[in-house]
């Protein structure tokens, strides 16, 4: 067996895995409380994929998730850890909404790029702020971009409750985006959009540019060994900057096609929690572009059935997080400890120390 | 100025330490942790642990004592499952914490609406009372700010003395900071740094048990979904702003806590503002707090380094350090 389909196979088998532990553990939990573990796992696989209605919710939860799941992938894989998505994301939404209320009279295949590049623009100057201060400064970006996260959410919370509030509304929300700015649907009666189509294709023209590029080139090689990649002449600041400025962007989109996409406007915490999710889709998707869509997939489609089987089942939606945190533990677990699987996983987390330690010892 | 009047009321100030002391003993367990090279972004979910078992301990034993123990027995089980992954297995420590703060989440909220139900009644639990302390808080201004807390604000400042003690007068101390910086060399003075680095997981996991506790023991007595709200992130800011020192440490806290007493006044002097943007204002303050008066700070050595037992002293993997214990 081939090297690579050898690597693919062995993070596919970890996730699998990763996820019968975590339904193992779930199921103990249910049955503790009297629930039947089978009759509550078949209402959670219907609900994520059964029926047009189910499915294509799944996919419009699935969305949001892939394209800053993928951005977080870009930035972990070039050793800069922005765990500020969720401050990208509710900047890039509040940029999209104000432009597509406030921008009139645009034929919409104008006014809907215009929204979402300005998304992706505040999303991407917001990650530019610990990217900045970590590669001028030598900040540790984590802890800026999580102070940065607050930040964010709050000033969109307060433009909410001030200058961008709807008129005529008591709730603290903004005033409906143009008709112009509005993505269309794709079935009737749900909420997808053509979103998904523009997340497809960023998901191949990530892979492209990341594998075959030379500058994806230089992104690798800055994340797999920094000092080896200085050394050889790459200006590295340069490409881990380039990393969390598309990271930002990615999940400045990731909140913009939510409100183009079916909200129409933007709502305090109407995405809560996602800018920490999409780390847990970049780790469960091995940090590869293919592997983030699978992995977004499934966490959207995790999502969609709990809810139904909320409904159906009465057992609380709070059980993802604990097979969330199950699955990134294991799969993470796996990789590193190397128990049968070697290969893709466990290269992508070496960070610029280890590399160190490698070249010392040559 | 209205606001400036503020800073001078010993209500305020009394507040700050209230606040703060969440902060302070989150992180405060987390320079021990940092000091013996574990990178400890979890202080989040550890937190938030605490800070449940605190309140279904105290609620299911009627003793508020009772749910301090099993608040350090909850948190302290995520903090073996830490210990576990970034010592023996060596995976990132970065991404094992964020694992963990979702697991937290999912376990905390889970188990809540399973004990509890999904409505809104909320049963309240025995909580703490503050002490106030005979003769000194009768003190004017300092009195009121300092002797008239809650129990484990007491216990914060003893873990503070105690710390700063442990860390820089005893031996263990030095083996322990040794494991942080150089832990080669501390293998090749004959100690176990695998046991040092499980011991300080563990130790840091019981004191956030404490810092969850101060959440919902300390007045509220009771708990709702993701009560950490982010405690655990500002309690490791504050560790990096102090230089992994305790007194800087708690200097650090005492700024996010003084912020937050802040943006409470302010609510109440009804500016027209909404209060989003007092919300906002601790993190903004430490923020920029950290980039215009910080600067960089670098911590231990070793710090997110998994050790690697050097067999033979012929491993490929070994870089070669020949300086002593606390050199780079």
């Amino acid at each position: 067996m081939n090297k690579r389909v050898r690597s693919v196979l062995n993070s596919l088998i970890s996730v699998v895995l990763a996820l019968v532990l975590a339904f193992v553990v779930i199921g103990i939990l249910l049955m503790w409380r009297g629930y039947d573990p089978a009759a509550t796992f078949l209402a959670l696989f219907k609900g994520a994929f059964v029926g047009k209605s189910n499915l294509s919710a799944s996919l419009v939860l699935a969305i949001p998730l892939i394209l800053g799941g993928l951005g977080i992938a870009l930035s972990f894989r070039c050793g800069i850890f922005n765990i500020g998505g969720e401050g990208q994301l509710y900047l890039g939404a509040f940029a999209a909404t104000w432009l597509g209320v406030n921008l009139q009279g645009l034929p919409f295949f104008l006014h809907i790029p215009i929204c979402l590049l300005g998304s992706m623009l505040f999303g991407g100057m917001w990650a530019l702020i610990p990217g900045w201060l970590k590669i001028k400064k030598g900040y540790n970006e984590t802890i800026t971009s999580v102070l940065l996260n607050y930040v964010g959410l709050y000033f969109v919370n307060y433009t909410l409750a001030s200058f961008f509030k709807g008129e005529g509304t008591l709730n603290n929300q903004s005033p409906k985006i143009q008709e112009s700015a509005m993505l269309s649907r794709l079935i009737p009666g749900t909420e997808l959009s053509t979103s998904l189509y523009l997340t497809i294709a960023i998901v191949i023209l990530f892979w492209f540019i990341f594998y075959k590029t030379d500058i994806g080139f230089k992104l690798r090689a800055v994340g797999a060994n920094g000092e080896a990649a200085r050394t050889s002449g790459v200006n590295t600041g340069k490409y881990l900057l380039i990393a969390i400025i598309t990271s930002g962007a990615l999940s400045g989109l990731a909140g913009s096609v939510q409100i183009l996409g079916y909200q129409h406007l933007l709502v305090q915490n109407f995405s809560p929690n996602t800018g920490y999710d999409i780390i847990s889709v970049a780790l469960m998707g091995s940090l590869h572009p293919v592997g983030v869509a699978l992995a977004g997939f499934l966490l959207g489609a995790l999502r969609s059935g709990a809810s139904v089987m909320q409904i159906m089942m009465g057992v609380p939606v709070t059980i993802l997080y604990i097979i969330q945190g199950i699955v990134i533990l294991s799969v993470l677990g796996f990789s590193y400890a190397k128990i049968d699987f070697i290969g893709l996983v466990s290269g992508l987390f070496s960070d610029s120390k280890r590399g160190m330690e490698k070249e010392a010892a040559k | 100025m209205e606001v400036l009047k503020i800073f001078l009321t010993p209500d305020f100030w009394s507040s700050a330490i209230r606040l703060m002391t969440p902060l302070m003993l989150a992180a405060l367990g987390g320079i021990i942790c940092e000091r013996a090279g574990i990178l400890n972004m979890a202080l989040e979910g550890q937190i938030l642990m605490g800070a449940f078992f605190a309140y279904l301990g105290s609620y299911l034993t009627q003793n508020v004592w009772l749910g301090l123990v099993i608040a350090m027995i909850g948190s302290m089980s995520l903090a073996v499952i830490h210990a576990f992954m970034s010592i023996n297995v060596k995976v990132n420590q970065v991404v094992v914490a964020l694992g963990l703060n979702t697991l937290a989440i999912g376990i905390t909220s889970t188990i809540f609406r399973f004990m509890f139900g999904t409505d809104s009644q909320m049963a309240n639990c025995p909580g703490f009372k503050a002490i106030h302390i005979p003769g000194l808080s009768d003190i004017p201004f300092i009195g009121p700010v300092l002797f008239g807390q809650y129990p484990l604000t007491y216990i914060a400042l003893l873990a503070l003395f105690g710390i700063s003690w442990f860390l820089f007068h005893t031996s263990r101390g030095l083996e322990l900071r040794a494991a942080g910086e150089n832990p080669q060399a501390l293998d090749v003075a004959g100690v176990d740094v695998i046991r040092i680095r499980w011991l300080a997981v563990l130790v840091t996991g019981a004191f956030c048990g404490l810092a969850g506790a101060c959440l919902t023991l300390n007045g509220l007595n009771t708990f709702y979904d993701n009560i950490s709200s982010g405690r655990g992130y500002i309690a490791y800011a504050a560790i990096v702003f102090g230089k992994w020192n305790p007194m800087g440490t708690t200097l650090a806290t005492l700024l996010f806590g003084a912020g937050d007493a802040l943006q409470l006044r302010m609510q109440a002097m009804n500016f027209n503002i909404p209060y989003y943007f007092y919300l906002m204002m601790p993190y903004l303050i430490t923020f920029l707090a950290l980039v215009f008066f910080m600067g960089p700070s670098k911590g231990p050595a070793a710090s997110n380094v998994p050790f690697v037992k050097d067999k033979a002293r012929s491993s490929k993997r070994r870089p070669k350090q020949t300086s002593g214990i606390g050199g780079k």
